[in-house]
């Protein structure tokens, strides 16, 4: 993130690209969970959980972002 | 799935007082897709939802749905769409607590002029098929949360809709509730051919969606068709 503010790139669509790579991964886990076992439910689970705390990171992230890049780019 | 969108937002503006709720938001819904509006608290989904439904009118820009101009029917003519056309499902069902179940997911099939009986039969079937007949004679009350909300899509499809507009329908329910909830209505709505306009903050409930739009401040952001 500091990198690409750092080389004039927009961080919003940075986060923006990982953001929806994020939900297309979460959207491949939620019909491999409903179509599967009981097994298939808690891994695919463990890692829809894993990749939601990711984007609420990005999402808290691109609240900051304004912030972020007053910090990186005096 | 047709590529055609069946529901589209232009450029819409509107303001609550001083605060800009939606910013030359465009956005545009294809038939039978799932489309989940997702972004922050304040950030004017469920307002463009609103205005995407017919409740809403903007200060500026259009609605157009299956080639009509929503933003310039009049309010009747609106009512008529919103009872014919779309299904609404809320983050707290907004059932009516006098009615049992049953009456509740009649009463869209008896705005329409079916005759009790036959709107009766056909809500008990939707209530099977979302797995909560067994509370088809208790009041909303007497229901729990996630099987009241089971009830609100029972109701938000049984006059087969061509969209159905679905603002946090999990937000009052524990993950486990949730997550049935959204496979029936999916399931449901994909059975029905309806389009979904899904508003969430939760990536989870996103996910079961085929595209999503985030607003921010306003506005739209990847409001293309491409995917």
């Amino acid at each position: 993130m500091v990198l690409a503010l750092l080389t004039g790139r927009d961080g919003t669509e940075l986060l923006d690209a990982q953001r929806a790579e994020h939900l297309r991964l979460m959207r491949d886990l939620t019909r491999r969970k409903t179509a599967g076992d009981l097994a298939d439910q808690l891994i695919c689970d463990h890692a829809l959980f894993h990749l939601e705390a990711d984007l609420r990171w990005l999402e808290l992230t691109t609240a900051r972002l304004d912030q972020l890049a007053a910090r990186v780019r005096p | 799935m047709l590529d055609t969108p069946l529901l589209v937002a232009d450029d819409l503006s509107l303001s609550y007082g001083e605060t800009q709720a939606l910013a030359s938001a465009s956005v545009q819904v294809r038939a039978g897709e799932v489309l989940a509006l997702m972004g922050p608290s304040g950030s004017g989904k469920s307002t463009l939802m609103h205005c995407l439904a017919g409740i809403l009118a903007p200060d500026s820009g259009s609605v157009t749905y299956d080639g009509r101009e929503v933003t310039a029917m009049s309010d009747v003519e609106r009512s008529a769409l919103r009872r014919t056309d779309f299904g609404f499902v809320f983050q707290f069902g907004q059932l009516v607590p006098e009615l049992t179940c049953l009456e509740n997911v009649a009463l869209p099939l008896r705005m329409a002029g079916t005759r009790r009986r036959d709107a009766e039969r056909t809500a008990l079937a939707w209530l099977e098929r979302l797995e909560v007949a067994d509370v088809a004679a208790k009041r909303p009350g007497e229901a729990s949360g996630g099987q009241g909300q089971r009830v609100a899509v029972a109701r938000a499809l049984v006059t087969r809709p061509r969209v159905v507009f679905a603002d946090e329908p999990t937000g009052a329910l524990d993950s486990l509730n949730g997550e049935r909830v959204m496979q029936l209505l999916v399931e449901a709505a994909r059975d029905t051919g309806a389009a979904v306009v899904l508003v969430t903050h939760e990536a989870r409930v996103a996910a079961y969606s085929d595209r999503e739009a985030v607003v921010r401040d306003g506005r739209v952001r990847q409001p293309e068709l491409a995917r």
